[in-house]
């Protein structure tokens, strides 16, 4: 039945006529039939023993008097009746009086047998006993030829079959022009209502010619009120609904394009409208399908998102402006106690013992490792705050230049670096350099216990295409499990004392990169190296 | 003479029933065919005293059927009327017959009895072919061996005996009624 699923419902509705059509006549053949075959039956027994009645009664007198010359002589008439093919006379004893046959048939039973008829072979056969009042002094018997029943079938069968041709040719064409008038409407309809989207359809001028219940609801206007009527009469800016359709006319399609919807009581619902010319057989154009898509839900939501965010952002601002100011304020007493430290040292150091003297030496150290870290809390600050300046970028000679200079501070150091040349982005420069900065520079910090470092910048493709830079170090790498913690602030995975730093580093690199759109990850193993990625707008 | 004549008749059926017995059974063929006549006959209602009245078979003169006939008419009806035998020497006009045998004897010849009840309402019945106008309305004949008869319904007209056309058919000749005669 899988192939019975995959007709056109005209196509089974036709079916379903022809298929009923068939079994009604096939059913009425049949019921004719056997009813004519009945009543074929019941008529012939009644002629046949009406006959053999009449026969018997004239054969009183020959039977009576012995004379089977004029037994004879009655029966030989029977020549006349074409369905008569034997007949016979038995006397009383049951022995064979007269006879007569057509010729080449088979001759009548030589004794009679009791009263009785019956059908043998497409014939009839009948025995019919002679009477003179209650006395019995012999019997007739009457075979007769009866039309086959096959033969009746036959012919029957013929007709049906005409008949069938017949009125399979005047119904058909009647049938299936309803039928599209029926399937069509019922199926199309079910669909349209079935959408919960007020969907339209509108003729080449611009009028309503369907509207499912979705769209009655969406303007509290009624089906009858809407057909007919011009489409824009029911937005909020009817010059441009006028224009979807003649866009869509032109195009043939329009997705996705924002309209608001005025309800009667003036309630206004956005959407958006996804629109599409539909066609007839001939590929003609007929007019437009518009299905409008309720938006309000989404705009809501897109709006307080939108407020939050502006919220959230002056919220930052705050914050950011009062650490500067904070870090900014922490630094004159800071000042105050380290230059005081460092005079104490210098003008008293007669007066003071080692004790005192490393003492002061700690103080100093511990101002001064407090005053890198206000810095680094405004740089951090001046990222968030500084303007952004596009530019090209070539990211290939910032590396090498932010390389070099490294070199030149700690000239010692043997590194093999590796950058690959020409890679460019678009960005602000002196934001970029502070991220080359920061992830070269930790390179070099955790390479520094490595016999053979080794730092490498290049560029990769991902799997979707984008354009990933890293710079991969082969040094004291870190734990995976750790990775979250990397770009926050004053988060560090080492101790000072092992590799000297604030930990506001990869906190800088990360908002940098956010704030061109990009995104940082960092990818290492404690003792083999770390990769550190970033993508930037190309 | 009578008895001449009988032994000629006799004669003559020997000569057509090679058996002695043959005789015997054709004077049963006959007795039987004596009584069945009575089937396809109707009398007027004078002829009968009363609905219930059987029918009168009368065998004048000479029997030759004996027991035979006694064993054919025992039990039997014609036309709902039980049939009963009457031997007689003679008859008069218009007897108590319905079926009149014509036996013949000294007393009363075949012809005579047959002339004598002419016009009376019996059906007589007369063996082997007499002269003329003196055989019975039936009148019994040997043809092709077997037993038949003639009819002569003219007489039975002047009888008002009718005599269905069913046994008119078998006759071997039929004298048809004149015109006249009918209704």
């Amino acid at each position: 039945m899988h192939w019975l699923a995959e007709l056109r419902i005209r196509t089974k509705l036709t079916l379903i006529t022809v298929l009923i059509c068939t079994i009604a006549l096939l059913l009425a053949s049949a019921i004719i039939i056997t009813y004519d075959n009945y009543a074929y039956r019941t008529q012939k027994a009644e002629e046949i023993s009406a006959q053999a009645g009449i026969l018997a009664a004239g054969m009183i007198a020959s039977l009576e008097f012995d004379d089977r010359k004029s037994a004879q002589e009655y029966l030989n008439p029977l020549a006349t009746n074409p369905e008569i093919v034997a007949a016979a006379v038995y006397a009383s004893n049951g022995s064979l009086f007269a006879d007569y046959s057509r010729p080449g048939r088979k001759p009548p039973p030589s004794s009679a047998e009791p009263r009785g008829q019956r059908f043998e072979k497409n014939e009839f056969i009948v025995f019919w006993p002679v009477q003179q009042g209650q006395r019995q002094i012999g019997s007739v018997y009457l075979r007769a030829s009866t039309e086959p029943v096959a033969i009746r079938i036959t012919r029957y069968g013929g007709i049906t079959l005409l008949t069938m041709i017949v009125s399979l040719l005047i119904t058909l064409p009647i049938a299936m022009r309803l039928h599209y008038a029926i399937a069509n409407p019922v199926y199309a309809r079910s669909l349209i209502e079935a959408s919960l989207d007020p969907l339209i359809i509108i003729n080449p001028e611009g009028k309503i010619t369907d509207v499912n219940e979705a769209t009655i609801k969406m303007t509290g206007i009624s089906r009858a009120e809407l057909i007919g009527t011009d489409f824009s009469d029911y937005f909020t800016e009817p010059e441009k609904a006028r224009t979807v359709y003649q866009q869509v006319f032109a195009q043939k399609s329009v997705t996705d394009y924002p309209l608001t919807i005025r309800h009667l009581d003036g309630k206004l619902t956005d959407v958006l409208y996804n629109a599409s010319v539909y066609k007839d057989e001939h590929d003609n154009v007929l007019g437009v399908f518009a299905a409008a898509r309720d938006v309000t839900v989404q705009k809501q939501a897109e709006q307080e998102i939108r407020q939050r965010t502006v919220e959230l952002q002056a919220a930052n601002r705050e914050l950011e402006a009062f650490s500067y100011s904070v870090s900014h304020d922490l630094r004159a007493p800071l000042r105050s106690i380290d230059g005081f430290s460092q005079a104490l040292l210098e003008d008293y150091a007669a007066k003071l013992d080692d004790q005192g003297k490393d003492y002061l030496q700690r103080i100093r150290a511990a101002t001064q490792r407090m005053g890198h870290l206000i810095d680094d809390m405004l740089a951090l600050a001046r990222v968030t705050r500084a303007e952004m300046q596009y530019e090209v970028v070539d990211l290939s000679a910032l590396a090498a230049d932010v390389l070099s200079e490294l070199q030149k501070n700690e000239p010692g150091r043997k590194i093999d670096w590796h950058i690959r040349p020409g890679l460019g982005v678009s960005g602000d420069i002196r934001l970029l350099r502070m991220v080359l900065v920061n992830l070269l520079g930790n390179a070099w910090k955790y390479t520094a216990r490595q016999p053979q470092p080794r730092i490498e910048f290049d560029a990769q493709h991902n799997a979707d295409g984008t354009l990933e830079f890293f710079v991969r170090d082969n040094g004291a790498g870190f734990d995976m499990t750790y990775a979250d913690k990397l770009f926050g602030v004053f988060q560090r995975l080492h101790t000072a004392a092992e590799f000297p730093g604030t930990g506001v580093g990869l906190a800088i690199v990360q908002r940098i990169i956010h704030r061109h759109g990009g995104q940082v990850r960092g990818v290492g193993m404690p003792d083999q190296g770390a990769t550190f990625y970033f993508t930037l707008p190309v | 003479m009578m008895r001449v004549s009988q032994l000629v008749f006799s004669v003559a059926c020997m000569a057509h029933v090679p058996a002695a017995h043959a005789q015997i059974d054709a004077y049963a063929v006959k007795a039987a065919f004596l009584y069945k006549f009575g089937l396809f006959v109707e009398w007027p209602e004078s002829a009968f005293s009363s609905p219930d009245s059987p029918v009168n078979l009368c065998i004048v003169g000479e029997d030759p059927f004996g027991k035979s006939l006694d064993a054919v008419v025992a039990g039997a009806q014609v036309n709902g009327r039980n049939v009963v035998v009457r031997r007689l020497q003679t008859v008069g006009r218009n007897p108590s017959c319905h079926i009149l045998y014509a036996g013949g004897s000294e007393e009363q010849s075949k012809s005579q009895i047959i002339e004598t009840v002419r016009g009376s309402n019996v059906l007589t019945v007369s063996d082997g072919r007499l002269s003329g106008a003196d055989s019975g309305i039936i009148n019994f004949v040997i043809a092709d061996k077997r037993i038949r008869f003639d009819i002569d319904d003219e007489a039975a007209a002047q009888n008002k005996v009718v005599i269905s056309s069913k046994l008119l058919n078998l006759a071997l000749n039929v004298k048809r009624r004149t015109p006249k005669e009918e209704r």
